[in-house]
């Protein structure tokens, strides 16, 4: 149980850095104060946590989901997927990119709105697997994010059918103009990648503790 | 590079630069020049900067400092970064790091998106026209239905909404075993008025009944222009056929009051028939009738303003 705590506390921080670092950046870009806050850190493993997994996702989110993602290998191997619901994204998309509001409130993006989300994502998602790979000393190497419109059956399957069987969540939210936008982050890693991330971990443990 | 590696990378339609760990610029192909300055072209910029000097800021120091010790790709959109280019053309910019001979290197990818942002900007007028279309189209439309459904004179439902309105609640009478009550309103001597007064007295004659009997029923109950002075109001989901008085006796405080047109008072005067469901008849067309008859007698007995037949007799 220590050692879990220990693996949760030490995540919690670089998560929590991580997107502290992503708020501060796109604040300068957009010229407006953005927060970013994690409110909730989630280590699941086996089937049964990606069953729990769905399921927490089911209650924050009901309706189309945007999604970037970003595709490591070499030292962990896994995903990392940005997550946000579509239609309350649209909102931060104008705002990030200097139009005014608009009357549409659907889903339907446009390629420069992909532009805008790859970049938001790329922050995040950099900022939060760049504090991995400094705290841990591992190139993490990905391209660009993917983004895509799921609806969140499709974004269960996705997270249910890959490879993947080892999930760490954050659960996000960007606050913005007095208005809140509840997200999440999910790391899917191989089995072995989990592994290898405590290992590392408690490799750390054992300097601290001299 | 060899000098076909410079062919291909100038006939791209995509800027690249290279830059070393000082920004420094090695290499640029031909699509770049078009950011240069036409002032001086002999002048070839020798640093990133020089090209475009707002990366001079803190958020993108940092960027490329961690695309460079890091090897972070790094995306700048052209609808958040805008404001790098001294133009109206729009541009993503794309960096990644690579090694060259031990030493870091940076390649930045210029994509023009000017059309993409055209594109949407035309779809977005389209979309905004047809909007507006459509909320014209919605107007017209209720415009359309209030000319079908409503007198224009009064604004209380017509003959058309009062018979499609007295079978829905007439059915769910039957269904709920419930009372149905219709009132069958005259306006006394109402020829004689427009004689007397003119058109434009007894048109609002009928204007203040209608507000009169409107302001005096419940908000379920609805109250029709029959034709010419004439008015019905249905009273669906009545719980005791001696309720229909409580109706009365609010239209019966109000009738009284004179309208003055052109200087002149014309006193109103109305008459009430009352029939109710099922204990009157078991269509709507012998509510009517029933009412009607009741309405005359009514006008027949000096004093008395209202007649039920089922009750008052």
């Amino acid at each position: 149980m220590e050692r879990d705590c220990f693996h949760y506390d030490v995540l919690s921080e670089l998560f929590n850095i991580g997107v502290g670092k992503a708020a501060d950046m796109l604040s300068e870009i957009v010229n407006q104060k953005i927060s970013l806050r994690v409110p909730h850190i989630e280590i699941l493993e086996s089937e049964e946590g990606i069953l729990k997994l769905d399921q927490r996702l089911l209650k924050i989110f009901d309706a189309a989901l945007l999604v970037s993602t970003i595709t490591f290998s070499e030292k962990l191997t896994g995903k990392a997927n940005l997550v946000f619901p579509a239609a309350k994204m649209r909102r931060f998309v104008q705002l990030c990119s200097g139009e005014g509001e608009t009357q549409s409130e659907g889903v339907d993006f446009t390629d420069v709105d992909f532009d805008v989300i790859r970049e938001i994502g790329n922050i995040v998602l950099n900022c939060i697997m760049g504090e991995i790979g400094n705290l841990l000393n591992v190139p993490l190497n990905y391209e660009l994010p993917r983004v895509a419109v799921y609806d969140r059956i499709n974004f269960g399957r996705d997270i249910e059918g890959g490879e993947y069987r080892s999930v760490l969540a954050l659960f996000v939210s960007f606050l913005i103009d007095d208005s809140e936008i509840e997200g999440a982050v999910i790391i899917d890693l191989t089995v072995n990648s989990i592994h290898e991330l405590f290992f590392m971990l408690e490799g750390i443990e054992a300097q601290l503790n001299g | 590079m060899d000098k076909i590696s410079y062919e291909v990378l100038d006939s791209l339609n995509v800027g690249i630069l290279i830059v070393d760990e000082s920004l420094r610029i090695l290499y640029r192909n031909r699509f770049m020049k078009r950011f240069e300055t036409q002032e001086r072209p002999e002048l070839v910029p020798r640093n990133l900067l020089e090209i475009f000097p707002r990366l001079n800021c803190p958020y993108y120091e940092i960027s490329m400092i961690d695309a460079l010790e890091k090897g972070r790709t790094l995306f700048f959109s052209a609808a958040m970064h805008g404001d790098l280019f001294p133009c109206r053309e729009k541009y993503n910019i794309r960096v990644n790091r690579y090694a060259e001979a031990g030493t870091k290197r940076l390649l930045l990818e210029f994509t023009e998106v000017t059309d993409s942002f055209e594109r949407i900007r035309q779809l977005k007028e389209i979309i905004n026209q047809l909007r507006l279309l459509n909320q014209e189209l919605k107007q017209k439309e209720k415009a359309i239905q209030n000319l079908a459904y409503y007198d224009q004179l009064t604004g209380v439902a017509n003959r058309a909404l009062f018979y499609v309105l007295a079978e829905k609640f007439l059915r769910a009478a039957e269904r709920n075993q419930e009372m149905l009550g219709l009132m069958f309103i005259d306006v006394d001597n109402f020829k004689q008025i427009n004689d007397t007064y003119g058109h434009e007295a007894g048109d609002r004659v009928l204007v203040q009944v209608a507000e009169v009997l409107t302001a005096s029923t419940r908000r379920n109950d609805v109250v029709a222009r029959y034709g010419g002075d004439e008015f019905l109001i249905l009273l669906p989901k009545i719980a005791e056929a001696g309720n229909y008085k409580v109706v009365m006796s609010k239209i019966l405080q109000a009738k009284h009051d004179a309208v003055v047109c052109n200087g002149f008072s014309v006193p109103i005067s109305i008459s009430v028939g009352v029939s109710f469901f099922p204990k009157d008849g078991n269509s709507i067309d012998q509510l009517i009738v029933k009412a009607d008859h009741a309405m005359y007698a009514a006008k027949k007995r000096q004093g008395c303003d209202c007649f039920c037949p089922s009750w008052d007799d």
